[in-house]
């Protein structure tokens, strides 16, 4: 899969959102919050594209959604993994690895 | 599976879109407040908070049309962009869509046409109240050869005391013909003499008026008439005051007492008279039955129609009638009567002899429509590998998989549905004029052909059906597609875009199915052809040529006795005789394949013992003046015909047929034996022998075997020596040098002349009268024939399209034979070979498919076997030669490829 500049930052949302998701169930603002404390910060989230993302990652079958009660008691929509969003997310992972060792390999040469 | 759940979703969000607006809003209103919340738990102040939660989201609008955009492009919004792209495709290949919509159409508007009459005979209920407790009883005696017969009137006493089946039970005579005299002007309707009950037993009520009362059953009482709607309208104007006017009937006066509502003309249409021909009743009058006839037991005149108990099962009706029968059978076994009785659903019986016919029908046009199908599959297969490049460029864009089945479900299912409009005009416009064009006696003996129309009910079974068809067609493609490789299909450029073996297997089973649904459908046809042309070629007996015929009531009230009778036929005989172009004038009682009722008589052979108790002999009645056979080129086979002797003063004399001759005189010579009429009496010795007529059907084979031996016997009499209980309707008959419509006037002319109130009844040729008695036969045939021959025409297209694509893709490879040498008729061969294996597949195929289904078409053929090994071979031969014609196009094409354009094309 020869990944394109676009695809590859789409793809790694993806990627996050689906490691998040891993974990059990949990709504947008939750996942946003996740991906910020996981990385220290270092990952902000535009929250703009998150929804979108995740309606589309809904379409493609990965993630499922929910409406739920959240911890403050009110409605929100909950997003979880799939069987098939499970499988997309070893797939990624696999690939961003490979890339992440390739693009690293390519940095310690010279 | 993934097809489905897309199909659903795509299904379900037709009226969703606002609901998923609104989720899409709790859902990010949810997520900004949760920021705020925390932007406030943070310490910052309610309107910083909000402030710094809506800018960290960015543009919320944006955001929420861009959800909302994820979501159409798959649902709602998806069938209008679907169809909108559909619509440009097939407008961007006028060609390939005029010729799947006309397909499409020919399919779906034969099924239409079928469907329409299916429906309005088959499926619709009667009109009237509870109809499936509805059952016509009759005597049966299997021993004499009958399944069912009228009732005598004392037996049907007897049934209606005794039985506890039924809920009521009604009697109702044979048709009459009756002059209605209106003012100046006569006219010969129909009316029936019906039990006072029968009305409330049907659940029918009059709209106008009343039905009779069993006061009005007493003789001498019945001078009461109810009316048809359609008399109604037709000769009273629909006048609501006709309740209580007076009108004249066969010179007896009556007085309207109601008006039945519309589509209401029982017998008529509804098979009841089983067998016989039951026209629409224009009026009907009470039954009187005299308290002779309520003690007669051989005179089986009477219909009988009954309602079962709710509950009661037929079966049960059929055991305690067969008892009842039996019984009265036992104590009177010296009358002609049934041993046991015939119960019968009036659905079954009405719709009896046109079900088979419709079903093979409705079977024929699924066929067609099948054969449509593979074509356009095999079409859109072609279509769908020219656009692989295409939907492999989608998909590298992000559509999915599903995205692209359901594009080309779209297209296909448009395609069926613009191939189902016109397909539902075709038949809106042809089903009128089939339905009408089909002969009178389809027309009035089959129950609901009046009601045939192209209406809501076959429009959505059109409208099912075009969205199944473009389903089924549109899955070949789809499932296709979704089988091929993307990234393959897209290095595939410039190499023709390989179709791959799979598409091309699969068109070419499409084209084996094709020509085996083609091979039956013809078969079916041919053997209702071969059947159909034996059927004309019957000899009934006579000279039907330049022979022209009419109807004459004489009614008893003008014409009281037989001399009256007789004399007017007579002086009417000589009067036509005269007229130039007239050779020869006859009358008769039975104009043979008229379909009119035919008196059927016990005899005995005097000088002989009785017959065995329980044994009968019987013949049909006809009475001839003596040119009758001369008009009608009757051979005479030994003694004499009758002449200007045998008149009512003189000895009663007979002629007896053929098979009368056969039956009773096997050894002997007939000539001056006597004959006895049990019923009424009268001894009359045989002076000739004549030819065998077919008075009922040209196919007697449509009768059981003893049936037939009853029927097939016929004794006439003179005109003049007519006994007045045997009576039928008087027909002329007139031997023409010329075309006989040609004297329609002048015979009109002289019956004015003798007597002017005397209406002129069916002026038609012999030749009509015939086509008439075959017009069921004559319909299913046509109607198979074409929906055959239209099913060969789609078949060739098919197999002409698949190989002319194939010779297309393949020229690469044909120009490099030809460039190693291959010579011209090599490649002709080679491109033949593959045509002609596949439909050769196909015959095989479809010759065992036909092998098996034609014991189906048994019972509607006539001289003909099922397996007719003529017909069996011709139809291989004929699809083969027009295969040959369909495969030879392409290949000739394939053997012009120049090698050098071939091969540089690439």
């Amino acid at each position: 899969m020869t990944a394109t500049k676009a695809e590859l930052l789409q793809g790694t949302l993806d990627l996050l959102i689906l490691k998040t998701l891993n974990a059990g169930p949990m709504h947008g603002y939750a996942i946003a919050q996740r991906i910020q404390q996981r990385s220290d910060d270092v990952l902000v989230v535009e929250e703009g594209s998150l929804y979108p993302c995740l309606y589309r990652m809904e379409e493609k079958g990965w993630i499922a959604a929910e409406w739920g009660k959240s911890d403050n008691n009110r409605r929100a929509k909950y997003y979880s993994l799939t069987r098939s969003g499970r499988k997309q997310l070893e797939e990624e992972t696999a690939i961003w690895e490979r890339v992440h060792r390739a693009i690293t390999l390519v940095l310690q040469t010279v | 599976m993934k097809i489905r759940i897309t199909f659903w979703r795509w299904f379900r969000s037709l009226g969703q879109r606002r609901a998923v607006k609104r989720e899409i809003d709790e859902e990010l209103r949810f997520h900004i407040e949760q920021r705020m919340a925390e932007n406030v738990a943070a310490g910052l102040s309610p309107e910083e908070a909000a402030r710094e939660a809506r800018k960290r989201f960015g543009n919320l609008q944006s955001v929420r049309e861009e959800c909302r955009d994820v979501r159409d492009a798959s649902f709602g919004e998806a069938t209008l962009k679907d169809l909108h792209f559909a619509l440009r495709m097939l407008r961007k290949n006028l060609g390939f869509t005029a010729v799947a919509v006309l397909t499409l159409a020919l399919g779906i508007g034969a099924n239409t046409a079928i469907f329409s009459i299916v429906d309005a005979v088959l499926l619709r209920s009667l009109p009237f109240k509870e109809p499936e407790r509805l059952v016509t009883v009759w005597e049966r005696n299997p021993e004499h050869g009958y399944e069912a017969n009228g009732v005598a009137a004392a037996n049907f006493d007897d049934w209606k005391v005794q039985n506890r089946s039924f809920e009521q039970m009604a009697l109702f005579r044979t048709p009459s013909k009756l002059d209605l005299t209106l003012g100046d002007e006569t006219e010969r309707v129909t009316g029936f003499a019906v039990g006072a009950n029968l009305f409330p037993l049907l659940g029918v009520n009059p709209m106008l008026g009343r039905g009779f009362t069993s006061d009005e059953e007493t003789p001498g009482r019945e001078d009461v008439v109810v009316l048809s709607h359609r008399l109604w309208q037709r000769r009273f104007g629909g006048d609501p005051a006709v309740v209580g006017k007076t009108v004249s009937l066969d010179g007896r006066s009556y007085t309207v007492v109601g008006v039945m509502p519309g589509g209401f003309c029982f017998p008529g249409g509804t098979g009841v008279l089983y067998g016989d021909y039951d026209p629409a009743a224009d009026l009907w009058m009470p039954l009187a039955v005299s308290s002779e006839e309520r003690q007669n037991r051989g005179d089986h005149h009477w219909k009988v129609i009954a309602k079962l108990r709710p509950g009661v099962p037929l079966a049960q009706a059929r055991s305690e009638m067969d008892a009842i029968q039996g019984q009265i059978h036992k104590s009177y076994s010296w009358y002609f009567m049934g041993t046991h009785c015939t119960v019968l659903p009036l659905r079954e019986q009405s719709v009896g002899g046109v079900r088979t016919a419709l079903c093979l029908l409705l079977g024929a046009v699924a066929f067609v429509l099948l054969i449509a199908c593979a074509n356009i599959a095999s079409l859109l297969l072609v279509r769908a590998a020219a656009r692989q490049k295409e939907f492999a460029v989608r998909a590298a864009l992000g559509a999915g998989r599903g995205t692209i089945l359901r594009q080309l479900l779209v297209e296909s299912v448009l395609l069926a549905v613009l191939g189902g409009a016109l397909g539902a005009l075709l038949a809106g416009w042809s089903v009128p004029l089939l339905a009408a064009h089909v002969g009178d006696s389809i027309v009035a003996s089959t129950p609901g052909w009046s009601e045939i129309s192209v209406d809501g009910r076959v429009l959505a079974f059109t409208l099912v059906v075009a969205l199944g068809t473009g389903i089924l067609f549109g899955l070949a493609p789809a499932w296709q597609a979704a089988q091929t490789d993307m990234n393959d299909a897209l290095k595939a450029e410039g190499r023709g875009a390989g179709t791959g073996l799979r598409g091309h297997r699969l068109r070419s089973g499409l084209v084996v199915a094709e020509v085996a649904l083609a091979v039956m459908l013809l078969i079916g046809a041919g053997l209702l052809l071969r059947s159909f042309s034996r059927l004309q070629r019957v000899n009934p007996g006579f000279s039907p040529a330049h022979l022209l015929t009419f109807q004459l009531g004489l009614p008893e009230a003008r014409y009281p006795r037989t001399q009256d009778r007789d004399a007017i036929v007579e002086r009417l005989c000589e009067r036509l005789k005269a007229l130039p172009g007239v050779e020869f004038a006859g009358a008769t009682t039975v104009l043979p394949l008229s379909h009119l009722a035919i008196n059927n008589r016990t005899y005995t052979v005097v000088g002989r013992p009785p017959p065995e108790l329980g044994q009968f002999f019987s013949a049909d009645f006809c009475f001839i003046t003596s040119d009758y056979l001369r008009a009608m080129q009757i051979p005479l086979r030994a003694g004499r015909s009758f002449g200007a002797g045998d008149t009512g003063e003189s000895p009663d004399v007979c002629l007896i047929n053929e098979a009368l001759a056969r039956r009773q005189f096997p050894n002997e010579d007939p000539i001056g034996k006597t004959l006895h009429l049990v019923s009424s009496h009268r001894e009359m010795e045989i002076v000739g022998v004549m030819r065998d007529v077919k008075h009922r059907e040209l196919d007697s084979a449509v009768m059981p075997a003893p049936m037939r031996a009853v029927f097939d016997c016929a004794i006439y009499m003179p005109y003049a020596q007519d006994i007045p209980q045997y009576r039928d309707e008087t027909s002329m008959v007139l031997r023409t040098s010329g075309d006989p419509l040609a004297l329609a006037g002048a015979v009109r002319a002289a019956v004015r002349e003798l007597d002017k109130e005397q209406p002129v009844a069916k002026l038609q040729t012999m030749e009509t009268v015939i086509r008439e008695s075959v017009a069921q036969p004559r319909f299913r045939t046509v109607l198979l024939g074409s929906f055959g021959v239209l099913a060969v025409v789609l078949a060739a297209i098919g197999l002409y399209g698949v190989l002319a694509h194939t010779v297309a893709q393949r020229s690469r490879e044909i120009g490099i034979r030809m460039a190693l040498g291959a010579r011209t008729q090599d490649v002709l061969v080679l491109v033949l070979r593959q045509g002609m294996t596949l439909v050769l597949i196909g015959i095989a195929v479809g010759l065992a498919g036909a092998f098996a289904l034609a014991r189906l078409l048994s019972g509607l053929l006539f001289g003909v076997t099922p397996t007719d090994p003529v017909t069996f071979t011709v139809v291989p031969l004929l699809l083969a030669a027009v295969a040959l014609a369909a495969c030879y196009l392409p290949a000739r094409r394939a053997a012009r490829v120049d090698p050098m354009t071939a091969l540089r094309c690439e």
